[in-house]
């Protein structure tokens, strides 16, 4: 493998990392904000629980 | 169970991610030997996810219209994929920005290396300002029944404007920068096997993140609606 293409094959592996990484971020978040709704939703009463 | 499917979905787009850059082959045609390609697999998807999102806006508006569906919750569910659609809508311009000032600009550092008034650019940016109209629209009204009513025939309409904008207007234009075997005059998509199956599943798989999102901003929105009409 010449340097060029080894360049190229770091580039590629660390977009890959970064989108993975944000990826995850985003869906720890949501994993956390969908348990906070269902906190509150369950503190507001059973009028606003389930999907609209 | 909810758990395992939103775990699912990550592993889904993890997926498409590892595919999008190990997997499938750079394309032939595009610049850095075809690299620049790879952008396809989140640019598409999020174009399509808005083109859902503003669907989905107008069918829930229509059900708030209906005199036997109506209920507060379509209202605030069509506000709530409008939003989501706008921000999907938004980071696939940004993301077609980016991608032009590679491919079409020649990476300088100048507005039009971003900026090429291609006939899918324009309709994109015409989406854009539709819908922020609708929250615009939202935000002057302080009646909700009112509210509800005027925004909802609105984004009905959007039913309408969101198809012609997406598929019917980049396909009138005579001339397009965009890669001709992904949006052609006659419709047709000529493209390698792979290629198309990876951007079906991220556009599966954004699909589902964009209902995921739409359902915990949706009851967000009904308790604070709750808690406005309580206080």
């Amino acid at each position: 493998m010449d340097e060029a293409t080894a360049v190229s094959q770091a580039v590629k592996i660390a977009f890959a990392a970064v989108n993975f990484l944000v990826w995850t971020g985003l869906f720890l978040y949501l994993l956390r904000l969908h348990g906070k709704v269902r906190r509150l939703e369950a503190s507001a009463g059973p009028e606003t629980e389930g999907r609209p | 169970m909810k758990t395992l499917l939103s775990w699912l979905l990550w592993l889904w787009i993890g997926l498409v991610i590892v595919a999008g850059y190990a997997l499938v082959p750079p394309l032939a045609g595009f610049v850095g030997g075809g690299e620049s390609s790879r952008i396809l697999f989140f640019h598409v998807p999020m174009a399509w996810t808005s083109f859902v999102a503003f669907l989905a806006a107008g069918i829930w508006s229509a059900l708030y219209l209906g005199r036997k569906t109506r209920q507060r919750r379509h209202d605030l569910a069509a506000a709530a994929a409008v939003e989501i659609g706008l921000v999907f809508c938004l980071l696939a311009t940004l993301s077609g920005a980016w991608w032009a000032w590679v491919e079409w600009g020649g990476a300088r550092w100048e507005l039009s290396a971003f900026w090429n008034w291609d006939p899918r650019q324009l309709s994109i940016t015409a989406a854009l300002i539709y819908y922020a109209a609708y929250l615009a629209l939202r935000s002057q009204v302080a009646d909700a029944e009112v509210r509800g009513r005027i925004a909802g025939a609105y984004a009905v309409l959007g039913l309408f404007v969101a198809p012609f904008l997406f598929f019917v207007a980049p396909r009138m234009a005579t001339f397009s920068l965009h890669p001709e075997p992904v949006i052609n005059p006659e419709g047709d998509v000529q493209m390698d096997p792979s290629v198309l199956w990876l951007l079906l599943a991220g556009s599966l798989g954004f699909t589902v993140l964009f209902f995921w999102l739409h359902n915990l901003a949706t009851r967000l929105a009904i308790l604070e609606d709750r808690n406005e009409v309580e206080a």
